[in-house]
């Protein structure tokens, strides 16, 4: 007995992390359990097997800030190495060794260049152009890829200059990616102009990200009406901003017997389904916090608040740059909502 | 030894700091929604609500897939935080997305670690914990179901 579990402890000990598993658990909700894609690009398409180990390790680890892909930055080594090594699998290609050298070309060149050739499809700042892709409801499932945004610092800092180069050079079969090299589109110094530029806005964009974090998920607002007048005030506010308004439940509501409820707890729920179908497909799982609801709550001392999700924050959790924008514009009229009620 | 080998397994396993947690399940929508009532009922929590968000959208001409959230929580806790820490209130009942992709299904909820550093402060971090290791659970035996 005792030698079977030394045994299967030593087996647990030395074996290495199992890719499959760790596969499954964080990365095939999104790339689909055999790699085909979803919410995230299909993983066993050619041109993404020949990206180096180092770049999918790179990727995996950082993710891409303003994307669905989340940095997955608390995986170990061993965790990062078995997951790539499964991802290979998928589709069995070799992988490029490209070198991690710099390309030196022309910034500015590159910059022009880059504007007239790559942003229609890969965007002008860390924005992609196609709206909504790379989720669920509404990526074309025909098209193997969607253009990535390059000035993303989770991209930059995976991909050598070499990649990029190798990239566009040759272009992404099967995707609308032309071979700028091999069809003559740009000539190589033009090339390392636009791989220059990309570099360069590196350090740019990593010092914007960082200064960009908000803290502050709720926001309360003391209000200047009863309990039942606010209730009121907001349903009216509601209904003039154009929001569908739902039938009121108690915060304590379906947890416990009717009768026991705390009735000076309510959540005001509305919708605007254009902008929920909107925002839906720029991410589906916006239902983890479905922002619309206000709620008004008489503390025992008699005064009324009203509690909202603070959207422009929470929208972080989402890494998707267009979904924030969303957020800050249904902040803004959440603000309104409750100014015209609370004061 | 079996003991043992589950204590193993639970040290051995990570906090990953993913914004949202989120797990693919092989079975059809509507078992889904089955099955994650009931693990979540087996965690200790209530389901108080099912909000059917594509019901909604389909009701106002818009083509979605199958779409609902439940609303779920444990009346002391929701007791607790609202007096103690009603910054909260706006995230409680909790929820958890129901999102039909083909005949699969995917379960997103908020890692409530994360929540902690969108709210600022960590005077709940012991209550933060607990659901994060709840959510992880509940996600992998949905990760687990066979399909039917």
């Amino acid at each position: 007995m005792l030698a079977t579990f030394l045994i299967l402890l030593s087996k647990i000990l030395f074996a290495g992390p199992d890719g499959r598993e760790l596969y499954e658990e964080h990365c095939s909700v999104c790339h689909q359990t055999k790699g085909w894609g979803g919410i995230g690009l299909p993983l066993k398409v050619k041109h993404i097997q020949v990206f180096s180990d180092d770049y999918l390790e790179k990727t995996i680890r950082l993710g891409r800030p303003g994307r669905v892909m989340p940095a997955f930055d608390a995986l170990g080594d061993a965790q990062v190495k078995a997951l790539v090594s499964y991802v290979r699998s998928l589709g069995g290609k070799d992988a490029i060794d490209f070198p991690t050298t710099h390309i030196v070309g022309d910034i500015e060149a590159g910059k022009t260049l880059f504007s007239e050739n790559c942003a229609v499809c890969h965007g002008k700042d860390r924005a992609i152009s196609a709206q909504g892709t790379g989720v669920t409801l509404s990526r074309e499932r025909d098209f193997s890829v969607i253009p990535p945004s390059l000035l993303n610092t989770g991209f930059l800092q995976s991909a050598s200059d070499h990649m990029i180069r190798y990239i566009v050079v040759n272009g992404v079969e099967a995707t609308a990616m032309p071979a700028f090299g091999k069809n003559q589109i740009l000539t190589k110094q033009q090339i390392d102009n636009v791989v220059s530029y990309l570099r360069s806005q590196e350090k740019v964009l990593l010092t914007k990200e960082k200064a960009s974090i908000k803290v502050g998920a709720s926001v309360v607002f003391k209000s200047e009406y009863d309990f039942k007048t606010t209730i009121a005030n907001i349903k009216e506010s509601i209904s003039g901003a154009n929001f569908r308004s739902f039938p009121d439940r108690y915060l304590e509501q379906g947890l416990v017997e009717e009768i026991a409820i705390n009735k000076k707890q309510v959540g005001i729920r509305f919708c605007n389904f254009e902008s929920l179908y909107k925002m839906l497909n720029l991410d589906p799982r916006l239902g983890v916090v479905l922002p619309c609801r206000l709620t008004v709550v008489e503390r025992d001392d008699g005064e009324v608040y009203v509690y909202a999700i603070n959207v422009k924050v929470v929208s972080q959790l989402f890494n998707n740059e267009e979904l924030s924008r969303f957020g800050e514009k249904m902040e803004e009229i959440q603000m309104t909502i409750i100014d015209e009620a609370v004061l | 030894v079996k003991k043992l080998f589950i204590v193993f397994l639970l040290m051995a396993s990570n906090a990953y700091a993913e914004n949202i947690l989120m797990a693919r399940s092989q079975q059809n929508f509507t078992n889904t929604i089955i099955a994650a009532k009931q693990k979540i009922e087996e965690y200790g929590y209530t389901v108080s609500h099912i909000q059917k968000c594509d019901g909604g959208m389909h009701g106002v001409g818009y083509k979605t897939d199958g779409y609902k959230v439940l609303f779920f929580g444990k009346l002391d806790e929701v007791k607790k935080i609202s007096k103690l820490h009603p910054e909260m209130i706006p995230f409680i009942p909790l929820k958890m997305a129901i999102i039909a992709e083909g005949n699969e299904t995917l379960i997103s909820i908020i890692n409530p670690l994360e929540l902690e550093r969108l709210i600022g402060h960590n005077k709940m971090h012991t209550q933060f914990q607990r659901w994060e290791s709840d959510f992880r659970s509940i996600l992998a035996e949905l990760r687990a179901l066979e399909k039917e």
